[in-house]
């Protein structure tokens, strides 16, 4: 990079940060930037991290992204950002002044998110030097035991790493104390008014020392004493297999996936408000006259390509950025509440304005506190569906081909098929029920299913990566359309049957059970974009 | 804040490092999937020099996802359009494989490889069986590099020093020799004198003629002329081997459709390609007949399609012909192998050509035939295939494996197999290239 690029783009930055902290009144942790050529830019997105461990997946990933980025218009932005404690941020050295001043903004976008969302105030924020730290000891580990007992270690603890939630903070020991009190409750003489003839559900009960005894013995037994949804937590403190390498390992790659979680769990939310915002502030950098109006043709194409129209997939970063558009526009203007709802008359609603002025304060509001599901929920609208040229395709088998073909949903229907869609952002709710199925050491899990199906390979060749780390046979009870399903791992076999009339509570295994779109008998599960995609 | 700029951060050893163990790990997916990945038609067709590509099931990281059987069903998508419009469309395989294994929505990804890998994977120390020494024209096999002869010309790297030292000894005790004779000089005088002289022969007479001996120097230095120079010469190892020759023959009839054709082909092209590498000097004759057969090259073989009706016979009785006019059996290792699906018009005929090619004595005679699981030429009721009226005529030793047959004459040197699907193409070649290769 010249220096003279240098110097505007030091400059450019100061006036980014300007704009957004001070204009847009919104907060950010520093940001140190590193400019750097495009390959350690492909290896740093394939790794996810600059410092991450070792192993094939991202090795793969990062061959993928070199075949394709020779085929990709190089006007595509490519960034990168790390939510550390200062937040970390790569710029690549081959793109132009007008696409640096993009990913800078749109970096500030992001650090504005990590810095006030209230999902990101868990996150570990030295997670580069932890990663780096852990590369170094894996390697370690590798010289040690062989790489093939070290790959099969971390290709297990990838294939569960996103199903631990940062939120969920309580311990195994908490949990069995708090349920003890709560069951201890229940042990109490009635003491309500109309205890005597209205038939108790508490039992009586004669010595409640004894029964208490009773109850912390059998409680001490269950394990987990809850369903728990942090199945790698679960195996790292209950697992007879486990040696302390591979506890480290596990260890690293759960704190990895809950670093993640927050990304993953707002992603619209996250890429669009970045988007909004580098929108906003290089508007205000041409107005200003910082970049050049060449630049600004530059850029007009960049920016087209961030937020293309992708026939198989929903772009996060144009319905994103849209949504925001579109709550700003709400609030600013009152269109929104009971009198909005039940209006009924075009004409009149389309020039409703109340003066409210409450656009952007609502955007932050929502900024902070919302997650994709619930984004989604409250601001996905028919209007934006329609903008966004949004619609369902379904697969169609002929004798020929198999043909993508575009559904006759209506923009209504297509909207709440979208946002029933984000109810788990991809990541099936897996809970970890018995860690010692019927005395025999095998680990039983629930999928709670909501209307979609489990992949069955997929879930075949998982639950042979749990068996290596649990040692012991490992059994999942989900459900399919047509009834209840039981897979059965013992080492490299996996057995899949129709769950028979004896599994009890057969109703329990499944969660909220949905009804199926409009107009399509069968549910229509939606590819979920893996939470790390370029740009 | 702070901008810094690393233009030399180009380095990625981690990358490299684990996009190598990712081709590893393709690598060991194909060895242990090679019956699958040899049946592949892509091979034949999209083979380019010594690699081929070679379609994988690319390396995923399996997780908890959701997800009918066979991909997801369907999506969200932008973009202006109709309901009913078309976005995507993937083709069907037309291979005929209606099997699973090829689920629609698998992820495939296409890797090169080397032929040569592909072939050490199947056949490891596999080789022609029935093998003789025949008494003339051998073929000389290459087997390595060898020194062997020394020439006074070479080049600097192939200096044989003990050669060159040995004959600037014998020259210079030559010398020595004359100027004892022309200065009547003891001998002990003559080598320092030579000495001296730093080898110079006139020198050192003048030396002893005019008494300017100096006693101080050691008389045991020798000095190397280019004369002396002596080179190592280079030369490849040859073994000789007895002459081989591979008869390929095909049905091309009606009757093969794709399907079979593409299988004979598969199970061809791997024995040729496979003798190729092993056999440096085979030679190959293709043959391939309807009702009348002809002689192709192989491009030609391998690519051709035919239709008509079917004398088997036809086949036979060319290969007897070219053996006769070309391939002697007292000189030659003749193989003759010969794939079809069985049907002929008039097998009685045929098993009498075949019982002339066996007279002549060739080392073994390989017939595959191709009878499909799933026909679109169904056999009918009291059908009586090629190889059932061979197996009346010799007797076989029978083995089954994988659900297909396989039959060994070791008396007459005939070997007959099925072949039912594409994951029989390599038990065939197995069968044929039983022996332990011997180098």
């Amino acid at each position: 990079m010249e220096k003279r690029d240098l110097k505007r783009l030091i400059k450019l930055e100061d006036r980014i940060r300007q704009i957004v902290t001070e204009d847009l009144g919104l907060k950010c942790m520093p940001i140190e930037w590193d400019v750097i050529p495009p390959t350690k830019m492909l290896e740093i997105m394939a790794y996810r991290s600059p410092t991450n461990i070792s192993s094939w997946k991202f090795g793969r990933d990062y061959e993928k992204l070199r075949t394709v980025f020779d085929t990709v218009d190089p006007s595509l932005p490519y960034e990168v950002v790390i939510n550390d404690n200062p937040i970390r941020a790569f710029l690549m050295n081959s793109n132009t002044l007008a696409v640096q001043a993009l990913v800078i903004a749109h970096v500030y976008g992001h650090g504005s998110v990590f810095t006030e969302s209230r999902w990101f105030q868990k996150s570990r924020r030295d997670i580069i030097e932890l990663l780096a730290e852990a590369n170094k000891r894996f390697n370690n580990y590798e010289k040690m035991y062989g790489i093939d007992f070290v790959e099969e270690t971390i290709d297990a603890g990838h294939s569960i790493q996103w199903h631990s939630n940062p939120f969920e903070e309580e311990t195994e020991d908490e949990r069995r104390a708090r349920v003890f009190e709560q069951k201890k409750m229940m042990n109490r003489p009635d003491m309500s008014e109309f205890a005597d003839i209205v038939k108790s559900e508490r039992k009586k009960v004669v010595n409640p020392d004894n029964y208490n005894t009773k109850l912390w013995r059998e409680l001490k037994a269950t394990t987990p004493v809850e369903p728990v949804e942090d199945i790698l937590r679960y195996i790292i403190d209950n697992s007879r297999v486990l040696d302390d390498a591979q506890k480290d390992i596990l260890e690293i790659l759960r704190t990895e996936g809950q670093y993640y979680w927050p990304v993953i769990k707002t992603k619209y939310l996250n890429e669009g408000f970045a988007t909004y915002i580098h929108q906003m502030v290089m508007d205000k950098l041409f107005e200003e006259g910082l970049l050049t109006s060449a630049e600004h043709g530059q850029y007009n194409y960049s920016n087209s390509l961030v937020k293309a129209r992708n026939p198989m997939t929903m772009n996060p970063y144009l319905v994103g950025s849209e949504m925001w558009k579109s709550i700003r526009d709400r609030w600013d203007k009152g269109k929104h509440g009971r009198e909005w709802d039940e209006c009924t008359m075009v004409a009149e609603k389309e020039n409703w304005d109340t003066k409210e002025m409450r656009g952007w304060e609502k955007c932050l509001d929502v900024m902070r506190s919302y997650t994709d599901w619930f984004f989604m929920q409250d601001f996905l609208t028919v209007k934006i569906v329609d903008d966004c040229d949004l619609y369902i395709y379904q697969k169609i088998e002929t004798p020929v081909s198999i043909d993508y073909v575009r559904t006759e949903h209506s923009a209504e229907q297509v909207k709440d098929i979208i946002i029933s869609s984000f109810a788990h952002s991809g990541i099936p709710k897996i809970d970890v029920v018995n860690g010692n199925f019927g005395g025999h050491g095998i680990l039983e899990l629930v999928h709670r299913y909501a209307g979609v199906p489990l992949d069955k390979e997929y879930t075949k060749r998982t639950l042979r990566h749990i068996n290596r780390i649990w040692g012991n046979p490992v059994i999942l009870r989900t459900a399919v359309e047509d009834g209840d399903l039981l897979y059965h791992n013992k080492g490299e076999e996996t057995s899949i049957e129709y769950a028979d009339g004896k599994v009890p509570e057969k109703s329990k295994l499944r969660g909220v059970k949905k009804n199926p779109p409009f107009g399509t008998k069968k549910n229509v599960p939606l590819q979920i974009d893996s939470p790390f995609l370029p740009v | 804040m702070t901008i810094k700029v690393h233009d030399d951060w180009d380095l990625s050893e981690k990358g490299r490092k684990d996009a190598a163990r990712h081709r590893e790990k393709i690598d060991e997916h194909i060895r242990k999937n090679i019956q699958d990945v040899i049946s592949e038609e892509s091979i034949i067709t999209k083979k380019q020099g010594k690699m081929v590509r070679v379609p994988v099931k690319g390396l995923k990281d399996y997780r908890f996802v959701y997800g009918h059987d066979g991909g997801a069903q369907g999506g969200v998508g932008q973009g202006e359009g109709d309901p009913g419009d078309v976005i995507a469309r993937r083709r069907k395989k037309g291979d005929g494989d209606r099997k699973a294994g090829n689920a629609p929505g698998e992820d495939y990804m296409e890797t090169e490889v080397d032929i040569d890998y592909l072939i050490n994977i199947m056949f490891e120390d596999l080789g022609l069986p029935y093998i003789e020494d025949k008494t003339k024209a051998e073929t000389l096999i290459p087997v390595g590099w060898k020194f062997d002869s020394v020439s006074k010309k070479g080049i600097q790297p192939r200096i044989h020093k003990n050669k060159t030292l040995k004959e600037t000894i014998k020259r210079t005790a030559m010398l020595a020799a004359e100027i004892m004779d022309s200065t009547g000089c003891p001998e002990d005088d003559a080598y320092i004198a030579l000495s001296q002289s730093q080898g110079d022969f006139e020198d050192a007479v003048e030396i002893i003629k005019m008494d300017k001996l100096d006693r101080s120097i050691n008389p045991g230095d020798i000095f190397i002329e280019d004369d002396d120079l002596r080179y190592k010469q280079i030369e490849e190892d040859m073994v000789l081997h007895s002459n081989a020759v591979i008869i390929a023959m095909m049905d091309t009839s009606g009757s093969m459709d794709r399907e079979k054709k593409y299988l004979a082909r598969s199970f061809l092209f791997w024995l040729t390609e496979f003798l190729k590498k092993t056999y440096n000097n085979v030679q190959n004759k293709f043959i391939v007949h309807t009702t009348d057969a002809h002689v192709v090259d192989e491009e030609t073989f391998f690519k051709k399609g035919e239709d008509g009706g079917t004398m088997c016979s036809s086949a036979f009785d060319l290969a007897g012909y070219v053996i006769d006019t070309e391939f002697p059996t007292n000189m030659w290792n003749v193989y003759v192998v010969y794939i079809s699906d069985g049907e002929d018009w008039d097998t009685a005929k045929t098993t009498e050509a075949i019982k002339e090619v066996l007279d002549r004595k060739i080392n073994m005679l390989g017939y595959c035939e191709i009878d499909l699981e799933e026909s679109s030429y169904p056999r009918g009721m009291g059908y009586e295939s090629l190889l059932d009226h061979i197996r009346k005529e010799w007797v076989f030793t029978t083995s089954t494996e994988e659900g297909t047959n396989f039959y060994k004459n070791d008396e007459k040197h005939f070997l007959a197999c099925t072949i039912r699907n594409k994951r029989h193409v390599y038990p065939a070649l197995k069968h044929l290239l039983f022996e332990k290769r011997k180098v």
